[in-house]
């Protein structure tokens, strides 16, 4: 009986010997099955967006915010002559006409999986209008009316800094000034 | 004594079994990591232009609390009079709620150059067609929400592309100042011909002092009428024709009438000498060669 035993585990293990190529073979094809899965999940995983967020340049205005899509600034209570600006926040009189507060913004957009895409336009628009002011986003000025192009190429995935900045004329009366801009991110 | 020998033989066996079992579970596992890691995204981090105004981050642990929109780019072969539903879904990774309402608007190119132009402005505008359900999404924080956009491609249409955009209609917190809110755009072209055609110019040529890295340049302009993607390599060929090095041209979306420029920076700095460059761009099974000599004094 002992013996008997011993021979059905040699028999078996030599059945797993002579099938060897077998247990390989079948390896393989669970290990082909698995990588298919793998590469689909993968692909599912990595369809093509588009993500943007606003952060504090390092030499500009601190954001409420930053690092995430969707930011403040709080230039505080100032004016056109005297008083202070916040950190970051620069002033400049124009003339007898008026005056400019401005300060850098970073952005930051990031593409997976659109290869195909070199670049990105951003524009931006206000929210609610804002006549009396002159506000611009790097080289485009903004009105509620339309979004102005701030760049048609953007460079994915580096914090660009767009200098934001708002124009008083002194002929505007003091008062409250808030808006929202309206940041708009395509990939190319 | 036999069935111990063949004891031996088979442990000696089932080893080596077990050993060539092993290296081979190894091998094809090692094989399945390369495939993933090939099947894997590209580079979420992409060479990107370092410059005045610009640095890069690190790669971040963890996703940023942002807004995502997915896909971004839908190229889409149609046929004018024909409708066309795409999906597009937006992920809202911030603490706070957003509203978006969907808008399109066509991709014209004036002056080589797009602009964005509101549904129905232009004549055989396609984003008037544009049907968004719903028109209107609500994102929590840590939420998606997908949007069906049906757009009919008219009879005869001005543009090849338009922007379907999740306006942000939030109302972000901000007493006493200003507010940035994000709305992302996914970006849909049409082929509707086989109309396709690219057109180049002279090469042009920066950092021809010696020492400096060569970049060559050249402005093309899609003369076709539908959209195509050209990419390419630029070739350096010292005066006895010899290949000194080529380096791949970035591949770009170029709309009808649209004109950019094709850049190709050559990694090291060439020694003084006579070179020709050729830059080849292809597309859609055709390609476009252009030639020029320079000179590193």
């Amino acid at each position: 009986m002992k013996e008997q035993l011993r021979q059905n585990r040699i028999g078996h293990d030599a059945t797993v010997l002579l099938s060897s190529s077998h247990q390989m073979l079948k390896h393989f094809w669970i290990i082909v099955m698995l990588l298919t899965l793998a590469i689909l999940s993968v692909e599912s995983a990595s369809a093509a967006s588009l993500t943007l967020i606003f952060r504090s340049d390092a030499t500009g205005i601190s954001l409420g915010g930053t690092g995430t899509s969707a930011a403040t600034m709080n230039f505080g209570n100032v004016r056109a002559y005297g008083g202070v600006v916040p950190a970051g926040v620069t002033k400049s009189i124009n003339g007898t006409t008026s005056w400019t507060l401005s300060t850098p913004i970073d952005v930051k957009v990031t593409k997976s999986g659109l290869g195909t895409s070199a670049n990105y336009t951003m524009t931006a628009q206000l929210q609610t209008s804002g006549l009396t002011y002159t506000w611009k986003l790097g080289p485009a000025t903004l009105t509620s009316a339309f979004p102005a192009t701030v760049t048609a190429a953007g460079v994915y995935s580096a914090r660009t800094a767009y200098t934001f900045s708002l124009t008083i004329p002194f002929s505007a009366a003091a008062g409250t000034v808030n808006n929202t801009l309206d940041i708009i991110v395509t990939a190319n | 004594m036999k069935t111990n020998n063949i004891n031996f033989t088979t442990s000696h066996l089932r080893a080596a079994v077990g050993s060539i079992r092993q290296t081979w579970l190894g091998v094809l596992l090692a094989v399945a990591a390369l495939a993933v890691t090939m099947a894997a995204p590209p580079a979420l981090f992409a060479a990107g232009q370092t410059g005045t105004g610009q640095q890069l981050d690190a790669p971040p642990a963890e996703p940023a609390p942002s807004l995502t929109i997915s896909p971004g780019v839908i190229m889409v072969q149609a046929q004018p009079g024909q409708g066309t539903t795409q999906d597009v879904s937006i992920s809202n990774l911030t603490p706070v709620e957003f509203k978006f309402d969907l808008e399109a608007m066509d991709v014209a190119v004036r002056d080589g150059k797009r602009v964005f132009v509101p549904a129905g402005e232009m004549p055989g505008s396609i984003a008037r067609t544009a049907v968004f359900s719903p028109a209107s999404v609500v994102v929590p924080p840590g939420s998606s929400a997908t949007v069906h956009v049906t757009v009919t491609i008219p009879e005869n249409p001005a543009m090849r592309a338009i922007v379907a955009v999740f306006r942000s209609n939030t109302k972000v917190q901000s007493p006493n100042g200003f507010a940035m809110t994000a709305s992302l755009g996914a970006l849909m072209t049409f082929t509707l011909s086989k109309t396709l055609q690219i057109e180049g110019s002279p090469l042009h040529f920066d950092g021809v002092s010696q020492g400096s890295n060569l970049v060559v340049s050249e402005s093309v302009t899609n003369t076709g009428n539908e959209p195509v993607i050209p990419n390419g390599v630029v070739a350096i060929l010292n005066s006895t024709g010899k290949l000194v090095g080529k380096v791949p041209v970035e591949a770009m979306r170029l709309l009808p009438g649209e004109r950019l420029e094709f850049k190709a920076e050559y990694p090291s700095a060439l020694q003084s000498g006579k070179y020709r460059a050729l830059m080849t761009l292809e597309h859609d099974g055709t390609v476009l060669t252009t030639s020029s000599a320079f000179e590193i004094p």
